[in-house]
């Protein structure tokens, strides 16, 4: 059976490696990586504690679902991001699209379990889908 | 010789060079296998270690080199004529680019994406690694210099240019505030944003805006700008303190609110002026007029076409900053190994490509040679893109004054970006290397005060086309040690290894000789006629002496770690051929 894709969607914090370039030029100096770390906590309060129920979200999935399904997850400010969100078009974040059909907009774990339940199931008999 | 002649080569040059060449070395030599684990899989930790699709591992590929090393580069050589380069363009990326790039993916990937510091640690010798450190310094430092000139003596000394780079930072701010603060749909911020950043930079080029900043820069009615000091004048005081100004907000306030949502907003605008560029050459089709193919051997402020060329254009052909995104970034990304050839190998060819979009700008917008010099030529290689740019774009009808200064403004968010980030680096390097003897730099502050009066003495101090050679040259050596490192991998795992050998003699002899010619040029011919110099250059004698006091000494700095680093490389050579014979 082909895992079941889940896309999420999400603004994603960056430190320094916002420059990719650069970050990888700090790395062969082994500098302490304190001031590297304190640019991730220095986001506002409230979007660091949703990112992590994001991540929380995310761990639980894969935990629940393993092997039959595959999360990705995509930054809408991307090329790539932007132009999915276009296409399912989302307009809240965090956001989950499921198989590319279920959408679930905001943080509802519930309901994302829900949905991937429904594409698992939907795969197994796939007129169901259909309906 | 047309442009479009130009860009078929171009073509030509990859579906050869990439399709025919790379793709057997890649076949031939080093066999990727599909199946084959890597370290993208077997260490995975979401972080350094993910697997990615090829199609996004190339974006990250292309956007990690392609800076302004491809722009500024190919505009400054154009000085010796247009042949030698868009020849070490093509044949430069033919031969030696995608080698480096490519190989430095395959080589970390088949060591387990080990940094470049540690490959050289084990198949070199252990001193290597800190030859690798000195390097970074010097570079970073080159970087700020280089691109503090273009930046603040060249593009925001144009009246109609500083409001726009406000006004746009400012949105670019307000794109993070609505996004990680007031949470709003990132379309409808980025659409806002963009668009506002468009009106910004129109307004900045409103008459009433260009005089206010004429009558700042002393430049009212035509007037020059008053020298202040040195040979800095008041427009370009101004403009590199608005520079190190923004640089200290980018270096001290979160991520979140400066630097991330600014580089957001930013790429909209590089990314929508390349199309609108690329699509006015496609229209216009322009010829190149009376430029020369070739000027002459010497150039003026520049040197010898061999070996300073090859430095002189790095970005575009081959750049050591390369082997670094591919050793350390791509290669612990690599989903499957014969993602290699098209992420490592595709994406130098695509910037090739960029390169030589950089060179038309240069050579067919202003119709001749003349027009080249009066834009600005080498020594204001960001003035001649900006205004090449608003050339190409004027065919589907831009205003010329609204190209010039979005060309301007572009070229300023791409250069900040990564200045943010190295004055950073900057701080952290010299707290930890000197924090317990001086405490105060331990503060976020004054290290980042320091580091960006360090800054204003490059720019200040050495003219631009001196610290651009000596950057070339860290950059090269960088290639140097990268395509060497490649090659006694190599030879470790008893492959061909010709194909990655005598890029590396070339490299390797080239930058060694165009390091040994700016000290020659610095210490021998320069200094002993510095008073002659300063009044040929209306510098002070004071300001000549320091400028090749300080180019002499990194040239000769950087020349002794190339020449340690080969002995340590000759001594592990005969160690891996003896070991070879022996299991032979």
């Amino acid at each position: 059976m082909r895992p079941v894709e889940i896309d999420v969607f999400s603004p994603l914090p960056e430190a320094w490696g916002l420059c990719s370039s650069c970050e990888l030029l700090f790395q062969p100096a082994n500098l302490n990586p304190a001031p590297f770390d304190a640019a991730l906590e220095a986001y506002p309060p409230e979007f660091v504690a949703e990112y992590q129920r994001l991540s929380q979200t995310i761990r639980l999935l894969s935990e629940r679902f393993g092997a039959q399904v595959v999360i990705r997850i995509w930054d809408p400010r991307s090329p790539q991001g932007l132009l999915r969100a276009l296409r399912y078009r989302l307009r809240r974040y965090p956001s989950f699209v499921i198989a590319g059909k279920y959408k679930v907009a905001g943080l509802e774990p519930g309901q994302v379990q829900q949905m991937v339940q429904k594409a698992l199931e939907a795969q197994l008999s796939p007129l169901e889908g259909e309906r | 010789m047309n442009s479009v002649l130009i860009l078929l080569i171009g073509v030509i040059a990859i579906i050869v060079g990439y399709g025919v060449y790379a793709k057997s070395i890649d076949r031939k030599v080093l066999n990727p296998d599909p199946n084959r684990a890597t370290p993208a899989k077997m260490f995975m930790d979401g972080v350094d270690f993910t697997p990615a699709n090829r199609n996004v591992l190339f974006g990250y590929q292309f956007k990690s080199i392609a800076a302004l090393g491809p722009i500024l580069g190919p505009i400054i050589a154009v000085q010796w004529g247009w042949l030698p380069a868009i020849a070490w363009i093509i044949l430069g990326t033919f031969f030696i680019g995608w080698v480096q790039d490519y190989a430095s993916i395959i080589m970390g990937v088949r060591e387990e994406g080990q940094s470049f510091g540690a490959l050289s640690y084990r198949l070199v010798s252990p001193r290597s690694r800190g030859i690798l450190i000195t390097f970074i310094y010097f570079y970073l430092w080159l970087i700020m210099g280089a691109f503090g000139v273009q930046v603040g003596f060249n593009l925001l000394t144009n009246p109609a240019v500083p409001l726009g780079v406000i006004l746009v930072i400012l949105f670019g701010v307000l794109a993070g505030q609505m996004t990680y603060k007031w949470k709003q749909d990132i379309i409808l911020t980025s659409i806002v944003t963009v668009v506002l950043s468009f009106l910004g930079i129109w307004v900045g080029t409103l008459q009433p805006v260009q005089n206010f900043f004429a009558w700042l820069y002393g430049t009212a009615g035509g007037a020059t700008s008053p020298t202040l000091f040195l040979a800095v004048t008041q427009a370009k005081f101004i403009g590199s303190l608005l520079v190190v100004i923004i640089c200290y907000f980018g270096a001290v306030l979160p991520i979140w609110r400066w630097a991330q949502p600014i580089n957001y907003v930013a790429f909209w605008i590089v990314t929508l002026g390349v199309l609108g560029g690329v699509l006015g050459l496609l229209i216009w089709r322009p010829g190149m007029g009376d430029f020369p193919a070739f000027t002459g051997f010497n150039v003026a402020g520049l040197g010898p076409l061999w070996p300073i060329l090859f430095v002189t254009i790095a970005c575009g052909a081959i750049s050591g900053w390369h082997s670094l995104v591919s050793s350390s970034g791509t290669a612990r990304q690599l989903e499957k190994e014969t993602d290699a050839i098209y992420v490592g190998g595709g994406a130098m060819f695509l910037e090739m490509f960029f390169a030589t979009l950089a060179f038309l700008t240069a050579t067919v917008a202003f119709g001749s040679y003349q027009g080249y010099l009066d834009a600005g030529g080498g020594a204001r290689a960001a003035a001649v893109f900006s205004n090449g740019l608003a050339t190409f774009m004027s065919q589907w009808g831009l205003s010329k004054t609204f190209g010039v200064a979005y060309g301007s403004v572009f070229l300023t968010l791409m250069a900040l970006t990564i200045m943010y980030l190295v004055v950073r680096f900057m701080r952290v390097a010299s707290a930890e290397a000197l924090g317990d003897r001086f405490p105060a730099l331990k503060n976020v502050h004054v290290g980042t005060i320091v580091a960006l009066v360090l800054t204003l003495v490059l720019i200040w101090l050495v003219p631009f086309l001196q610290i651009w050679v000596v950057f070339g040259a860290a950059n090269q050596l960088m290639a140097s040690l990268a395509l060497l490192l490649i090659t006694l991998w190599l030879i470790s795992k008893g492959k061909n290894y010709l194909w990655a050998l005598y890029p590396f003699i070339f490299m390797y002899v080239t930058t060694i000789g165009a390091l040994l010619y700016k000290a020659y040029e610095a210490f021998i011919l320069n200094l002993p006629k510095a008073a002659a110099l300063a009044e040929k250059q209306k510098l002070t004698v004071g300001q000549v002496t320091i400028a090749n006091v300080i180019i002499g000494a990194v040239s000769l700095i950087l020349v002794v770690a190339a020449l340690i680093l080969a002995w340590d490389a000759y001594k592990a050579f005969q160690r891996y051929r003896a070991e070879a014979a022996a299991h032979a």
